[in-house]
C-alpha cells in the first residue's frame, strides 16, 4: 500500500514541474535546444543533419547551440558563426549540408564499387 | 559603472519589453562601431540575461523591476561596451552560477551558457545592502589578443 503511495506521490511531483521533450522538431525553442544538448552529450554522429537543420533556425540561441553540438561531434565549425547576417551564414550552412551528403551518399557508393 | 552610466532603462519583467530592449541594445552598438555580428551576440546576451531574471529570478511574475545600464568604456584591450542588468529578485551565489560545457548544461539552464559565449566578460554578484542580483557583461570590439 505504502509503495503504490509512493508511485503516486512520484507522478503528482513529476506533474508539478514543467517538463521538456527534447524535439528537433517541436515548434517550442525550449524543444528543440533540449534535443540540441542532449545530441551533444551523447556526441550523436546520427543526429547531425538534424543539428545542420537548426542552423538555419531564426533564433539565434538555436543557431549558437547547434554549431557548439556540431563542433563537439565533429569538431569542426566549417566557418559557421551564429550571429553573421544571414548572408554569410547562408555560405557555412551550405558547406555543412554538402557534408551531410556525402556522408549520406558514402556508404552507397562503397558498397556499389 | 561608477559614474553615471550614458543610457539606463527601467522596465518590469514583462517579456512583451524584451524585444524593444534588445533591438535598442543592438542599435546602439551598431553605432558605436560594433560589427553586426557583435550587434547580434549582444543583443542576444541581454535577451538571454532579462529572460533569465523574468523566468528564474522573478519567477515569471510581470511586475518586478529590473535596471539596464549601457556604458561605452576604454580598456587595454580598446573600445568596449559595458552592460549591467540589476534586478530585485531572489538573490542567488554567484558561485552556483558556474560557466559550464555544453555537455553539462540542462534546459532551462542554457542561458548562462550562451551568455558566455557571446560575452568577453561577464560577472554575477549579489547587489549589496538590498534584495536582487547584478551581472555586469562587457563586449569588446577587437577581441583580445591571446598570447
Amino acid at each position: 500500500m505504502r509503495y503504490f503511495a509512493y508511485i503516486l506521490l512520484a507522478s503528482f511531483l513529476a506533474s508539478c514541474g514543467p517538463t521538456i521533450t527534447a524535439d528537433f522538431d517541436s515548434p517550442e525553442p525550449a524543444a528543440r535546444n533540449a534535443a540540441i544538448v542532449k545530441a551533444a552529450e551523447h556526441k550523436d554522429q546520427a543526429a547531425v543533419p538534424d543539428l545542420v537543420r537548426m542552423l538555419d533556425s531564426d533564433d539565434p540561441a538555436t543557431r549558437l547551440l547547434a554549431i557548439d553540438a556540431l563542433e563537439r561531434i565533429t569538431g569542426e565549425t566549417l566557418g559557421f558563426e551564429p550571429s553573421a547576417p544571414e548572408m554569410e551564414r547562408r555560405h557555412a550552412v551550405d558547406r555543412w549540408q554538402a557534408r551531410v551528403q556525402d556522408q549520406h551518399s558514402a556508404p552507397s557508393q562503397k558498397g556499389a564499387s | 559603472m561608477t559614474s553615471p552610466p550614458d543610457l539606463s532603462v527601467e522596465l518590469v519583467s514583462n517579456p512583451l519589453y524584451l524585444c524593444g530592449v534588445r533591438e535598442m541594445a543592438s542599435q546602439i552598438a551598431k553605432r558605436l562601431g560594433f560589427t553586426d555580428a557583435q550587434c547580434a551576440q549582444i543583443a542576444l546576451a541581454i535577451d538571454e540575461a532579462l529572460a533569465n531574471i523574468m523566468k528564474h529570478g522573478y519567477e515569471k511574475r510581470m511586475d518586478g523591476r529590473i535596471w539596464l545600464k549601457m556604458q561605452p568604456i576604454t580598456d587595454a584591450s580598446g573600445q568596449a561596451l559595458e552592460i549591467v542588468i540589476e534586478d530585485e529578485a531572489k538573490q542567488v551565489d554567484p558561485c552556483q552560477i558556474k560557466s559550464r560545457n555544453l555537455e553539462d548544461i540542462r534546459p532551462g539552464g542554457l542561458g548562462v551558457h550562451i551568455i558566455k559565449e557571446v560575452m568577453d566578460e561577464v560577472r554575477y554578484e549579489k547587489r549589496v545592502g538590498t534584495a536582487g542580483m547584478r551581472l555586469t557583461m562587457i563586449k569588446r570590439q577587437s577581441p583580445p589578443k591571446t598570447p
